[in-house]
């Protein structure tokens, strides 16, 4: 386990600016809380689970692997490859997560495994290298989807380079509903929706970047969050981390969302 | 008696296919396949996704289940989890999928749709454990 807390996250914040020459993934969100058009408010749609409870609903998920992030390692395991991404020197943290999370739906509702190029969307910041809003982010794949990768190479960023047909196909994989966490309280509502079965879509300003949310586990008495990180299997845990104390809460200024329903497609 | 047998026999494997596949023109080709009870090959559970809190632990738990997928991979059934508000790039429910959730709708949500493999369709309330919808699920 890779546990990330108070005493250490240097090394990941640092990793970051060195990984990406600079070039901040995660900004702070472009919409007040409640704003971004695509999402609804978590907490006045779902009742929040009861602290009291906590426990017991984690260790009936872990009995049956039923988290989202044990998900994901059973179809790397199916694959023979890992699902985790590789977003390489880009600043796009943002819409690397954002793709995971789409392909985490798609396992949810029974659909066969596509890889996602979040590349494919980088039309969010103009086809740059640079970071951007996750409230934008979804917004903008709302409109225009997600390609899979067979159109798109790995690591290039300019839509020339990718096949003809991506920007259809990219239709095809469409997130359509997203709740924002964070208008009550965003631990108890991080915990939650990973409780209900969600994977959550989290900024951390301390970090300067976005990752996938896709377990609770507990660390000596204390509930923390497990991520799926876009930097390739060799990080961490094969690509997993654990978030602990102050910097497993999700940031209010970078926000914090979990999709509800994505376009039903096999393509 | 002899006759009357037959027609018993052939009166019961009639009244199944009935029970079963009401439009049974369609199956007049597969006379054989008649004789054998018809097995699910796609199992859709319909759901409101914003009612995920109203599912128990259990339920949760085993809708999530990698495991149980891969039985049901090996099995050969199809384990679908779709919202009833479900769309195509199209912005229409999926023709594949829209009996099963035109069905749960009617029946009260969350439901578990099985596919038969000749095509029937039955309804069941959501299994309250993964055991329980193993049975259902036949795997």
């Amino acid at each position: 386990m890779y546990l990330i807390d108070d005493n250490n996250y240097g090394e990941v914040v640092e990793a970051t600016a060195y990984r990406t020459d600079g070039v901040c993934g995660c900004l702070p969100r472009a919409k007040p809380v409640g704003e971004c058009l695509q999402a609804v408010p978590f907490a006045e749609q779902v009742p929040l689970i009861p602290q009291g409870e906590w426990l017991d609903r984690i260790k009936a998920m872990e009995a049956s692997h039923a988290w989202v992030n044990d998900q994901r390692r059973a179809v790397s395991a199916e694959r023979g490859k890992s699902v985790v991404k590789n977003q390489g020197n880009l600043g796009y943290c943002h819409v690397f997560a954002l793709a995971n999370c789409m392909e985490a739906v798609r396992y949810q509702a029974g659909l066969e495994y596509i890889e996602l190029a979040p590349e494919s969307m980088g039309g969010v910041v103009n086809w740059r290298n640079q970071g951007g809003n996750m409230d934008t982010d979804i917004e903008w794949a709302a409109k225009h989807g997600c390609a899979a990768r067979s159109f798109c190479p790995y690591l290039l960023h300019t839509p020339s380079q990718f096949k003809t047909g991506w920007d259809k196909n990219a239709l095809e994989h469409v997130p359509i509903e997203w709740y924002e966490l964070g208008r009550q309280n965003m631990w108890a509502e991080t915990v939650t929706a990973l409780l209900l079965g969600y994977p959550i879509y989290p900024g951390f300003d301390w970090w300067g970047h976005s990752v996938m949310g896709g377990k609770l586990v507990v660390v000596g008495s204390e509930i923390c969050l497990e991520i799926e990180n876009s930097w390739e299997p060799s990080w961490g845990d094969q690509g997993y981390g654990v978030l602990k104390g102050t910097k497993k809460i999700p940031s209010i200024g970078c926000g914090c969302f979990a999709p509800r329903v994505i376009t039903w497609s096999q393509a | 008696m002899k006759k009357l047998l037959w027609a018993i026999a052939v009166g019961l494997m009639l009244a199944g296919c009935y029970i079963q596949f009401p439009p049974v023109q369609e199956y007049a080709g597969q006379a054989v396949s008649w004789l054998y009870a018809s097995k699910p090959v796609t199992a859709v559970v319909v759901r409101e996704t914003a009612d995920a809190a109203k599912l128990t632990k259990e339920q949760i738990a085993w809708l999530s289940s990698p495991k149980l997928r891969a039985d049901c991979k090996t099995a050969g059934v199809q384990f679908l989890v779709v919202d009833k508000d479900l769309v195509d790039a199209a912005g229409k429910t999926p023709p594949a999928l829209a009996p099963a959730i035109e069905r749960a709708k009617k029946a009260g949500l969350p439901r578990l749709i099985l596919v038969g493999s000749r095509g029937g369709i039955t309804d069941y309330a959501l299994p309250a454990t993964e055991s329980d919808a193993r049975k259902r699920l036949g795997i």
